[in-house]
């Protein structure tokens, strides 16, 4: 007997095998029907506007690293949340009273950054 | 059968893109890698019928992490680093005898020792009983666990405070009266501040 | 389900309101730093009360997760000494550096909660998220002059070897579950105990062993002190060379004595070997340094090669007078070196950017400003080990302890790398002493009562084990039995 495991996964594995075969074959199609110019021009500026003169992969602004550890943090306390969510019942008041203090510690940090300015945009 | 063999599959897959994320000299390139190699950890995962950790390890490393590791990518110039040589030429030579040594301490306890790993108390009709993976580990996470549970959040806080720390951009005023002890070459060159 | 007692957990709860508190009063109330200091402050007093006031509990919480008891509360007592004198020694030094945060004592408190954590665990799961919350909040402190290349460079390889020697940590870890099936301590020692997989066994206690090894500064896995001490501010500095040690030694008794029981054998001939080379590492590199900051970083490795010959001791002999010789040691070793980097502070505050922590920039101390050179002789003495001070009384026990172990040899090895180590912290008082600085000084201020404080704090507990020393060992004494009842 095959595990249902392996059944689900090959399933599963089948649809996600469709799903990227489809999106690649769209993106093959429109590349390969498409008709193409390889004359140079067409790789500059259209009509007006400057030429461009360096690196299009400049830098970026430190601000967005906060806002992504940020995003990072509430991640995981979502991730949390989804066991809790479904355990609720059993687990009940004190289940409740724990995930409020994870929640809390968590708001903590979060009203921290606000007031240090970390989510104003200039 | 089918089982040992996807495994087999899945796991040369991960390790494969693994290997490739650290030989790649291009940082978008191992990026990519990276994140197939996850991918392909998180369809172990599901193998062995932990459908929430496959679920959270596609959320949370494929997703959120590395998000954050292709924000970092973005904020270097990483041209500059790309030819950059190694600084210590001995360190090399080292690494080179350290490293088949170290493997070759693992291939030989892996062969040697006799694995005997102990069940958990869970196996597939308990948790079908028990309400599916979830609940059971929503169950023990909040009861057995709780402690651990709750110091992760300070950990998170403090990850967080960190992050305030080392990058949050202080007043101008501030940085150009800041009396320095430091010589001048010491000095780190303030964040570049180009908008995209 | 019932609600968990929290009794064990007390100290770490008031700990942790405190470091909140921390963080929210200054951007919130708008108050000033003294504030801050103020909250920090009363919240490590109070975290030591609470737990002195715990003082002959004996009992487990959260699924026998962590404990109460005397051990944990000689620990907790010591972090709570070790966090006054760093609070009170820190905000003259930041000002200096302008970097004067807030943030700065919250990561100090995460991080004495975390090294609380550790020493109270007895399940692989606390111990771990307790060493994660210790080293992530002591990679921010590391960097926390973020403006300066070499505290950079400390926060990065701090960050680096740390989060291998996690990782490694965590690896012996899993290895342990996947043999035993559990990770409360006493049920992993006796499933251990059970068990035949020698040599699998042996494996994940070298990992463990090794990550530890990191985090408490063993050679060869040192090499990450002196660059991490040299690039960290001073008071976070000496912190490092005391908190995390003592706490890192707190959770290796515990971690080898409940849960590799059945591996004595193993593991004393490797503590016994890594202990030599300790010292070996340690005294030597000491002895070639100018810089006092680099120089205390390898004597904190030559001491932590002292407290490993204490380690070997308990598991050849498995005699308790070793492993209350070890917690009197850290508690010694907490104040003197403490104090010493106090010092270093406190002249850094006096001339911000002449001041480079050299031997050079010793010279003549003694002249223009006395206090100073005599309370750095008074722990450069400590350091060393002369009768009446605290590290005489340290090292008096470890190394009896040591010697009834029937391991005299290696307790000589430690005596003549003591007499070695003499030379190098003597040396500081030649300089202080009998050299003249080549430039002129600049007077300084006087010194700011908190870091007088500390210093006085320090120095009284040099002195206090030195003279005295009764109290101290009965305390450890009766921390280490109780702990073997576990």
């Amino acid at each position: 007997m095959v595990n249902p495991t392996v059944d689900l996964l090959i399933q599963f594995g089948l649809m996600a095998f469709i799903g990227a075969a489809v999106a690649f074959a769209l993106i093959a199609m429109s590349h390969m029907m498409s008709p193409t110019s390889k004359n140079p021009n067409k790789a500059i500026s259209y009509e007006c506007g400057v030429l461009p003169c360096a690196e299009a992969r400049v830098p970026y602004n430190v601000h967005f690293y906060l806002v992504a550890v940020l995003f990072v943090l509430f991640d995981l306390e979502a991730v949390f949340l989804y066991p809790w969510a479904v355990a609720f019942r059993t687990l009940g008041v004190v289940g409740l009273v724990e995930m409020f203090i994870f929640i809390g510690i968590l708001l903590v940090g979060y009203f921290y950054a606000w007031k240090k300015g970390v989510l104003d945009w200039e | 059968m089918v089982e040992k063999v996807l495994f087999i599959v899945f796991a040369a897959l991960a390790v494969g893109s693994g290997v490739g994320v650290i030989t790649r000299s291009n940082i978008v390139h191992a990026l990519i890698l990276l994140i197939f190699s996850f991918v392909n950890v998180a369809a172990i995962y599901l193998l062995t019928s932990a459908f929430f950790i496959a679920v959270v390890q596609i959320l949370v490393y494929a997703g959120a992490i590395l998000v954050l590791f292709t924000f970092v990518v973005m904020f270097l110039n990483l041209r500059q680093y790309q030819s950059m040589e190694q600084l210590h030429p001995v360190q090399k030579w080292v690494a080179l005898i350290m490293t088949p040594l170290v493997l070759a301490e693992f291939v030989v306890v892996a062969l040697a020792a006799t694995w005997t790993a102990v069940g958990g108390p869970f196996d597939r009709e308990t948790v079908a009983a028990g309400g599916g993976n979830v609940a059971l580990l929503g169950e023990r996470l909040f009861n057995d666990a709780l402690l651990p549970f709750e110091i992760a959040s300070l950990i998170l806080l403090v990850a967080m405070v960190g992050a305030v720390v080392l990058a949050a951009k202080e007043g101008r005023e501030f940085m150009e009266t800041r009396a320095w002890a430091d010589t001048d070459e010491e000095r780190i060159p303030e964040f570049v501040e180009e908008e995209v | 389900m019932p609600t968990p007692d929290v009794t064990p957990i007390i100290p770490e709860l008031i700990l942790a309101v405190a470091a909140c508190l921390v963080l929210v009063v200054e951007p919130f109330l708008k108050l000033d730093k003294t504030a801050v200091v103020a909250v920090a402050l009363t919240g490590l007093l109070a975290y030591g009360a609470a737990a002195f006031a715990l003082l002959g509990q004996d009992m487990a919480g959260f699924n026998d997760m962590i404990v109460i008891n005397d051990y944990a509360i000689f620990f907790k007592v010591l972090f709570a000494a070790a966090g006054v004198m760093t609070v009170l020694m820190s905000p003259r030094y930041l000002e200096a550096h302008d970097r004067h945060l807030g943030e700065y004592y919250a990561l100090l408190l995460f991080a004495i909660l975390g090294m609380s954590v550790l020493a109270a665990a007895r399940d692989l799961m606390a111990f771990y998220v307790g060493l994660e919350l210790m080293a992530v909040s002591s990679y921010l402190l590391a960097g926390f002059f973020r403006y300066r290349l070499r505290s950079n460079e400390a926060a990065l390889k701090y960050f680096l070897t740390g989060c291998f020697a996690s990782a490694i940590t965590l690896y012996g870890i899993s290895m342990v579950y996947g043999f035993t099936g559990a990770t409360n301590y006493a049920e992993v020692g006796t499933a251990l105990a059970g068990g035949e997989n020698t040599l699998g066994v042996a494996f994940a206690t070298a990992l463990v062993f090794a990550g530890m090894g990191f985090k408490v500064s063993v050679a060869p896995f040192h090499m990450w002190t002196p660059d991490v001490y040299e690039g960290a501010p001073t008071p976070i500095a000496g912190f490092f060379s005391v908190g995390p040690k003592a706490a890192g030694f707190a959770a290796i008794l515990m971690m080898f004595l409940a849960v590799f029981e059945a591996s004595v054998d193993t593991w004393t001939v490797i503590f016994i070997a890594f202990s030599i080379f300790t010292m070996l590492v340690g005294n030597l590199f000491a002895l070639v340094q100018r810089n006092l900051k680099r120089m205390l970083a390898y004597s904190s490795i030559a001491h932590v090669g002292y407290l490993l010959a204490g380690m070997g001791a308990i598991g050849q002999s498995g005699d308790l007078l070793a492993g209350e010789a070890i917690l009197l040691y850290l508690a010694a070793y907490t104040f003197m070196n403490l104090g010493a980097f106090g010092v270093l502070a406190y002249l850094k505050t006096q001339q911000p950017v002449t001041f480079d922590y050299t031997l050079d920039d010793m010279a003549g101390l003694a002249r223009r400003s006395p206090w100073a050179a005599i309370l750095m002789s008074l722990f450069m003495f400590s350091l060393t080990g002369i009768p009446g001070t605290a590290g005489f009384i340290g090292k008096f026990y470890l190394f009896n302890a040591v010697v009834r172990a029937d391991l005299v040899w290696l307790a000589a090895i430690a005596v003549i790398f003591s007499a070695v180590s003499a030379y190098y912290y003597l040396r500081v008082m030649v300089y202080m002493f009998f050299r003249e600085s080549e430039e002129e000084f600049v007077g300084g201020e006087a010194i700011s009562g908190p870091l007088a404080a500390s210093l006085a704090l320090a120095a009284a507990g040099v002195l206090f084990i030195g003279l005295v020393p009764a109290r101290l060992v009965d305390a450890s004494a009766t921390a280490f039995q109780n702990f073997l009842g576990l």
